[in-house]
C-alpha cells in the first residue's frame, strides 16, 4: 500500500476515468475517439490491448454474432483489428467465453488455465497471457463487450482496477444508450419531417394571440398562400392574421379560444387572401398543447386548401338544385295528372305502371338531393 | 289563392281541391307580382283571410320576393301560406319556415292526402269550407 507506484497507478485510474467521461459525453461522433480513450485506459491499467466487440445478427445466417469494432494496442503488440477471423463470430461458438458475459458476469482468465482448447489456442495465438472481458449491456440487452489483454504477464486484477473498469463500462453503456436514443430520435425526426412534407396541407404551430403568431409552417404554406414561411414565422414581415380574410379574423380567434378553453379539437373553415390577392377557402384542424400544469403552450394543426372541393360542392349543389326544381317540376305535373286519371278505372294497370315509373324517378331525384345535403357549405 | 305560373299545375290543384270537396272560392294567380297587385287592390284585405297555395319558382316575382314584399303590409297577418313546390331541396324547406306566414310545405303533386292534412292543421282548418 505504501508503494509510491500504487498511488501513481490509482491517480492514473482516476484521471483516466474523468477524461473518459468528459470525452464521451461531449462528443456526438464518439466512435471516432473511442480508440484514443481506450489508449488512456490501456495506459492507466497497463495492458497491451483494449478492444470493443459489438453484437449483431450474422449477415448471412442471422444468428446472434459478434465482431471486433475498435482496438487499441500498446507499442510492439500485433494489431488484430483487421483479422477477418475476428468478424461475425457466432456467440454460441465460444460458450465458455460468451456464457458468463450474457449473464452480466465478467470473463477473467489466465490463458494457460482455460479448459476450452479452441478458445485457449485462439487467445494464445494472439500472445495473450491473461484476459479480462466485461459485458456491455444497453437497454437491458447484451450489446457487446470490452476486453483487456495482457501479453506480458499472467495478471490478477485487483478490486480497485475492477471498480475502475466497471465504472468505465457503466459510462460506456450510458453513452451508447444515449447515442442509440439520439439515433432513434433522429430517425423519427426524419420520418416526421417526411410525413409533414407529404401532407397535402400546411402543418403549423402557432400562439393563441391576435396575430396567430406562427412558430412553424411546413413547405406547403408557400404553395397555398404564395408567401414565404420565413416571412410569416414570428411575424417577421407579415402575420398569419394578415392573410386571413378581414371579415373572419375575429370569429376564428373566438372559436379557437373557446376550443382551447374546452381542450377540444377545433375545425374551422375560413377564407384567406393569397399573395396574388385571390380568395381561397381553407379548413384548419388544430388543437392546443398544454404543459403539466394545464397551461397552453402552443397550438398544433393542419390547414387544407378546400377551394377546389368547395367549387365542386357548389357545382354538385347547383346540379341538385336543378334536379329538384327543374327536373322535378314536369315530373310532379306528370304525377299529378296520373293521380287525377286514377279516378277513371279504365286501363287502370297502365296508369299504375306510369305512376310506378314516376315514383321511381321521383325517388332517384330525392336521393340525389338528400346526398348533396350532407355537403357542408361555408 | 293558387299562385303558380303553370296552367297545368293550377288545374291540378283545383282538381285536387274539388275532389276533396273544398267549397272555398279559388283565385288563380300566375306569379308574385300579380298576387301582390291582387292583395293591394282587394277592397277588404284587412278583414279577409288569404290562404296561399304558393309555388316557389315563378317568373318576375318568386315566392321569396312576394313573402319579403308582404312583410311590411298592414294585412300581413291575414296571409296564411302553404308552399307547394316541386323542390325536395331541404334548403328550400328551411328557407320557407323562416317566414312567419308559412305554415306548411307540400311537395308537388298536390294531392287529396295533403288537403286532409290541411283540414286537420290548427292554422288552416278554420279557413277551409267542406
Amino acid at each position: 500500500m505504501n508503494n509510491p507506484n500504487y498511488f501513481h497507478h490509482k491517480k492514473n485510474l482516476i484521471n483516466a476515468s474523468a477524461e473518459f467521461v468528459n470525452t464521451l459525453h461531449s462528443e456526438n461522433d464518439w466512435i471516432s475517439i473511442i480508440e484514443d480513450i481506450f489508449g488512456i485506459i490501456g495506459k492507466a491499467t497497463n495492458v497491451d490491448r483494449v478492444y470493443y466487440w459489438k453484437n449483431h445478427p450474422h449477415p448471412e445466417t442471422g444468428e446472434p454474432s459478434t465482431s471486433q469494432v475498435i482496438e487499441w494496442i500498446a507499442g510492439g503488440i500485433k494489431p488484430e483489428i483487421n483479422n477477418p477471423e475476428l468478424q461475425n463470430i457466432p456467440l454460441e461458438a465460444f460458450q465458455a467465453f460468451t456464457g458468463p458475459l450474457k449473464n452480466s458476469k465478467e470473463f477473467d482468465a489466465i490463458v494457460r488455465e482455460i479448459k476450452d482448447e479452441d478458445l485457449r489456442n485462439i487467445l494464445a495465438e494472439q500472445d495473450i497471457k491473461s484476459i479480462l472481458v466485461l459485458p456491455v449491456f444497453v437497454e437491458q440487452e447484451f450489446h457487446g463487450f470490452i476486453g483487456f489483454d495482457d501479453c506480458k504477464s499472467e495478471r490478477k486484477w485487483n478490486e480497485e482496477e475492477y471498480n475502475f473498469l466497471r465504472t468505465t463500462i457503466g459510462n460506456f453503456e450510458s453513452v451508447v444508450e444515449k447515442n442509440q436514443q439520439y439515433k432513434k430520435l433522429e430517425e423519427s425526426n426524419i420520418q416526421l419531417n417526411m410525413l409533414i412534407d407529404n401532407i397535402p396541407g400546411i402543418t403549423f404551430r402557432c400562439k393563441l394571440d391576435k396575430f396567430f403568431t406562427m412558430q412553424f409552417l411546413s413547405k406547403e404554406f408557400e404553395k397555398i398562400t404564395g408567401y414565404r414561411s420565413v416571412d410569416v414565422v414570428d411575424n417577421k414581415r407579415l402575420a398569419y392574421s394578415d392573410i386571413i380574410h378581414p371579415e373572419e379574423r375575429t370569429l376564428i380567434h373566438e372559436k379557437l379560444t373557446k376550443s382551447v378553453a374546452d381542450k377540444r379539437q377545433c375545425a374551422i373553415q375560413y377564407r384567406i387572401i393569397d399573395s396574388k390577392d385571390r380568395t381561397k377557402y381553407v379548413e384548419s384542424i388544430c388543437q392546443g398543447v398544454f404543459d403539466d400544469t394545464g397551461k397552453l403552450q402552443y397550438i398544433n394543426g393542419v390547414i387544407f386548401d378546400i377551394s377546389k372541393l368547395r367549387m365542386q360542392n357548389k357545382r354538385l349543389k347547383d346540379i341538385a338544385w336543378k334536379q329538384s326544381h327543374i327536373v322535378r317540376a314536369p315530373l310532379s305535373r306528370l304525377m299529378g295528372l296520373a293521380h287525377l286519371l286514377e279516378v277513371e278505372p279504365s286501363q287502370n294497370y297502365l296508369l299504375q305502371e306510369i305512376l310506378n315509373a314516376a315514383d321511381e324517378l321521383d325517388d332517384i331525384i330525392r336521393d340525389i338531393s338528400a346526398k348533396t345535403e350532407i355537403i357542408n357549405e361555408i | 289563392m293558387i299562385i303558380d305560373d303553370s296552367n297545368i299545375v293550377t288545374m291540378l290543384h283545383q282538381a285536387t281541391l274539388e275532389r276533396s270537396k273544398i267549397k272555398n272560392t279559388v283565385k288563380i294567380l300566375d306569379d308574385g307580382d300579380t298576387t301582390l297587385e291582387y292583395l293591394e287592390s282587394h277592397p277588404n284585405h284587412h278583414n279577409t283571410k288569404f290562404l296561399f297555395l304558393l309555388d316557389i319558382n315563378m317568373p318576375v316575382m318568386n315566392a321569396w320576393d312576394l313573402l319579403d314584399e308582404i312583410q311590411n303590409k298592414s294585412y300581413v297577418d291575414n296571409c296564411i301560406v302553404i308552399i307547394v313546390s316541386s323542390s325536395v331541396d331541404q334548403s328550400d324547406k328551411d328557407k320557407s319556415f323562416t317566414y312567419k306566414q308559412v305554415v306548411d310545405y307540400i311537395e308537388k303533386p298536390f294531392l287529396p292526402v295533403h288537403v286532409e292534412r290541411l283540414k286537420e292543421m290548427e292554422e288552416t282548418k278554420n279557413l277551409l269550407r267542406f
